[in-house]
């Protein structure tokens, strides 16, 4: 193991042992269990497990989304993603927006987007090619920047101090609904209004393009 | 490299490094863009279009978690009001172009042109 | 009234304004009030700020900061001192008579505002030009009367030969003004500012420096001294460069009295005698001046003695007469040359006035060869011109004989016998080319077809009452300010601006021979006088004896020595073919082609390019991603 991971898990030991975490109770929370000695490593364990299992599925969904010839499948296997995405997000102790995930995305956009490829004439569709005749570029190309967003993960913040290292301390935000919606009906107020005239707009928009 | 090893040697001393969910969501963002960029079917593109707003999404949600801010998260929620007035308006828009032209071939959309 | 002389310049210039913009459609014929009212109260300033100087001395006025930078400070300042009060006052005064004379002249012309707009404008702008306190402003005021010059010329735009005249006096103006321009930066090298007071009186430190061009070093005051003479030369069409000034003569007589005759002209004699104390250091610049004039003198006055249109013949009496002046200048007799000035500006302005008063009665007929008989029809203008004439050609007491006959005094005194040799003779061509006009024009038989059709009719009063009040000032000027010879009110009163200094090129105090010289000029002129009548009246058949005796000779007078014909070889039309090439070798094959080129070439690549704008979405999404790549690659590479 490299000096500088040392450091890096130090950082993060460190920031375990803030005070006052103790308090927070959470159905998430594992850091109780974890600290100072690792001696209950169950829930890391079963928190790793989560995630393998959480993004394996996703990364798969998505692909499945992209490649499948039958729109439907798409859909199906893009509403799995994003129930796998709910998951990592639960992980990360964001249990609000984890629920909204699952209501809007997986639910009601998902829904809008069964709705249209069953509008539309499927089988038609299904039966043309899926591809351009430029993918092969297009792959390469994605895999270069696909590259270029690797090395900028793993070797850009440890030549320069930047991502991992600024943490001092991790987990002590919960996403439950009373604290997004406080932060939300206080600070992000204007947002949230402006917000609702978008939808709003967005209603209208549909409706008249839809209609003709 | 050597937060692979990281992984392998110390994953039960610490929680899921950043980089595992950076990684991650630079996958779902990769073939969110390669969907776009390859496939025919407009209504695909749009899907792989959300694809790839979740992939910001699950940066929002980590860096939330990792800097401890509650900004992040209120941020993916305005991001997902902006994904259903896009979904609801794009998929009236393909609709739209289905009436039209009676296919979601985007070969055969080419509006955008000199 | 110290602080009001910027009234002066500044009410033409209000009524050349109002008169311009709304003369065409509002004031129409009543565009002559504006600028007459304003020229007239800025006379009655003039006068004021005269007898004011007279009084106390130099006036002063700042007005304001006009240019500041880094070292270069250019104030608005007007300045009158002696020489300054005389030429306001000739300005203003004769303007103001020309504003009234040209209510009758040009009555009924469709370009009525313009001309007024346009001559009050002048007028402002010449009083400007004698107001200014140092060159720069001087400068200006030089090239704006040079403009109005050009406008006025061309007032009947639509002759072609009215245009091309604008154009050859603007052109040839340049040429003296390019030397003019160069002299004023010469200074400001030298002296660090263009202010008259500064330079003049730190000009003795610069006495033998010497100025290296092309390799030679010239003495600089020399060098200073011709270049501004060089301007003095294009603006007072003085030989070589006369020849815009009889061409000048195509736009209406009141422009040619005005500015070709008693004002604009005479600014290259002002030049000088401002700038005395310099050009007494250079005393070659001053012989160049002298013998420039003095040549001037003779060669204008020969071929005025052959010419047929009677604006032309005083044209070239003009040039002769300020020959006159720069031979005084060159001489050093200052005061002679500003006195000579005022008389000149009030007996020329009477000619040409009259003149004009007679082409108005022949309904524009110019040719003298037309004319003949007109005594007892015009009597009034007769009057006029014969006291004109007599004032011309030196027949004391009128006006011309004491200011010409001080010129020719100073010249002999000053040991310039060749050129008062030449001095003379003119005075007897003058006389003669003068009353040749005369006995052409009111003597004899009408050889006229006009009176024909309508009856030649007297001018109406309104153009008489100038020529009287003109006819006046060239009986009464003469001997009001230069009696006794040397002595005289105009002496004294420039004496403190001109006399002062003249310690290189010293007169004799003395008047021993004055008289003697006196007499002699008054022979000369009644000589001419007689000459000429026995000519043109008694025995009308000489002059075509003569010219056939002698046809070579006529021809080249006739001609104008071959100028007009020399200047087109060596430099129009040199300077035609070279712009002809210029525009279509170099202009429409080279410019326009590589301008063309470019945008064919562009065009071309456009074409090519617009092939990128598809309108496939995802190309576009495509060449996104192409982007993120490389400006990612940049970062990672170089951050």
């Amino acid at each position: 193991m490299s000096q500088k991971n040392e450091r890096i898990l130090s950082y993060l030991l460190k920031s375990i042992k803030y005070p006052g975490k103790q308090q927070i109770t959470s159905c998430l929370s594992r850091r109780d269990t974890s600290v100072k000695k690792y001696a209950s490593f169950k829930h890391e364990e079963k928190d790793l497990t989560a995630f393998l299992i959480f993004s394996t599925l996703a990364i798969l969904g998505a692909l499945l989304t992209v490649t499948a010839r039958n729109p439907i499948y798409s859909v199906l296997f893009l509403a799995m993603t994003f129930l796998q995405i709910s998951g990592l997000y639960a992980l990360l102790q964001a249990e609000f927006i984890a629920i909204v995930q699952i209501a809007v995305y997986a639910g009601a956009i998902m829904v809008l987007f069964l709705f249209v490829v069953m509008f539309l004439d499927v089988k038609e569709i299904a039966t043309e090619k899926n591809f351009h005749p430029i993918a092969p570029v297009c792959l390469i190309l994605a895999l270069v920047l696909l590259g270029e967003f690797l090395v900028f993960i793993f070797y850009k913040p440890s030549r320069e101090g930047g991502l991992s290292e600024t943490v001092t301390a991790v987990g002590q935000i919960y996403g439950t609904a009373e604290n997004i919606g406080r932060t939300l009906f206080s600070q992000y107020l204007l947002p949230f209004e402006v917000a609702s005239i978008l939808l709003l707009m967005a209603i209208v928009g549909a409706v008249v393009l839809a209609k003709r | 490299m050597p937060y692979i090893l990281c992984f392998t040697v110390n994953r039960f001393m610490s929680p899921i490094p950043l980089s595992y969910y950076l990684v991650v969501s630079t996958l779902i963002f990769f073939i969110g863009m390669l969907g776009v960029l390859t496939r025919r079917n407009v209504l695909i593109i749009l899907m792989s279009i959300e694809l790839m707003l979740n992939a910001a999404n699950i940066n929002f949600i980590v860096f939330s978690y990792y800097l401890n801010s509650l900004r992040g998260q209120i941020f993916v929620f305005f991001v997902m009001t902006v994904a259903a007035a896009e979904a609801a308006v794009g998929l009236a828009v393909i609709v739209y172009l289905f009436r039209n032209k009676n296919t979601v071939n985007d070969d055969e959309f080419s509006l955008m042109r000199w | 009234m110290e602080t009001m002389l910027w009234v002066i310049p500044a009410l033409p210039l209000l009524a050349s304004i109002v008169t311009i913009l709304g003369g065409k459609r509002w004031i129409r014929e009543k565009s002559h009030w504006l600028p007459c009212i304003g020229v007239g109260i800025s006379f009655l300033l003039s006068l004021i700020t005269f007898f004011q100087v007279w009084n106390r001395g130099t006036l002063h006025q700042v007005l304001y900061s006009w240019i500041s930078s880094g070292d270069f400070q250019v104030n608005l300042t007007l300045q009158v001192d002696p020489l300054t009060a005389v030429m306001v006052v000739v300005v203003s005064g004769v303007s103001f008579l020309i504003h009234i004379y040209s209510i009758g002249y040009m009555h009924g012309d469709e370009g009525y505002h313009r001309f007024f707009s346009f001559i009050s404008l002048f007028t402002f702008s010449m009083l400007m030009l004698v107001l200014s306190a140092d060159f720069l402003l001087l400068y200006v005021f030089w090239e704006a009367v040079g403009l109005c010059s050009y406008l006025l010329i061309g007032h009947w735009y639509y002759k072609k030969s009215a245009a091309d005249a604008g154009k050859k006096a603007f052109i040839v103006n340049r040429v003296g003004d390019f030397g003019f321009g160069l002299g004023v930066m010469l200074l400001f090298t030298t002296f660090g500012t263009l202010d008259y007071q500064t330079i003049f009186s730190r000009s003795g430190e610069f006495v033998g420096k010497t100025f290296p061009m092309f390799g030679i070093e010239f003495d600089l005051l020399t060098l200073t001294c011709l270049l501004l003479f060089m301007g003095a030369i294009g603006k007072s069409a003085q030989f070589p460069l006369h020849v815009w000034l009889p061409d000048a003569m195509e736009g209406p007589t009141p422009v040619s009295a005005l500015i070709h005759a008693a004002t604009m002209v005479t600014a290259g004699v002002y030049l000088v005698a401002r700038c005395y104390p310099l050009y007494n250091l250079a005393p070659k610049a001053l012989f160049i001046v002298a013998l420039i004039g003095g040549f001037t003198v003779f060669f204008a006055a020969t071929i005025g003695l052959v010419q047929n249109d009677i604006k032309r013949v005083l044209a070239y009496s003009t040039i002769s007469q300020l020959g006159y002046m720069f031979m005084a200048l060159g001489v050093g007799a200052y005061v002679a040359a500003i006195f000579h000035l005022v008389t000149h500006a009030f007996f020329k302005a009477l000619l040409f006035l009259a003149s004009g008063s007679v082409i108005h009665a022949l309904g524009g007929e110019q040719d003298m060869r037309n004319m003949g008989g007109l005594k007892d029809k015009i009597p009034g203008t007769y009057w006029a011109f014969l006291i004109g004439a007599l004032a011309l050609a030196g027949i004391p007491p009128l006006a011309g004989f004491w200011s010409k006959d001080e010129i020719l005094m100073g010249t002999f005194k000053a040991g310039y016998y060749v050129l008062w040799i030449l001095g003379s003779a003119t005075a007897f061509m003058t006389a003669f080319y003068i009353f040749r006009l005369i006995f052409m024009t009111f003597f004899g038989d009408f050889r006229g077809r006009h009176g024909v059709e309508h009856p030649i009719h007297e001018s109406p009063p309104v153009m008489l009452y100038p020529l009287t009040v003109l006819a006046i000032l060239s009986i009464f000027a003469g001997w009001m300010l230069g009696f006794p010879p040397e002595h005289g009110f105009i002496h004294t009163f420039l004496a403190p601006t001109l006399a002062e200094t003249q310690g290189t090129a010293p007169l004799p105090e003395t008047t021993e021979g004055g008289a003697g010289l006196m007499f002699f000029s008054i022979l000369v002129a009644a000589l001419g006088i007689l000459t000429a009548w026995m000519f043109y009246v008694k025995r009308p058949e000489m002059p075509v004896r003569f010219a056939e005796t002698y046809p070579s000779t006529y021809d080249w007078l006739l001609h104008k020595y071959w100028f007009d014909e020399i200047y087109d070889t060596l430099f129009v039309n040199p300077t035609k073919q070279f712009a002809n090439f210029l525009w279509q070798g170099f202009d429409d094959s080279v410019i326009d082609g590589v301008i063309n080129g470019i945008a064919r070439g562009i065009d071309v690549m456009s074409a090519k390019l617009r092939r990128l704008q598809s309108g496939y979405l995802q190309q576009y999404a495509l060449s996104m991603v192409i982007g993120v790549i490389v400006i990612l690659g940049i970062y990672l590479l170089i951050v």
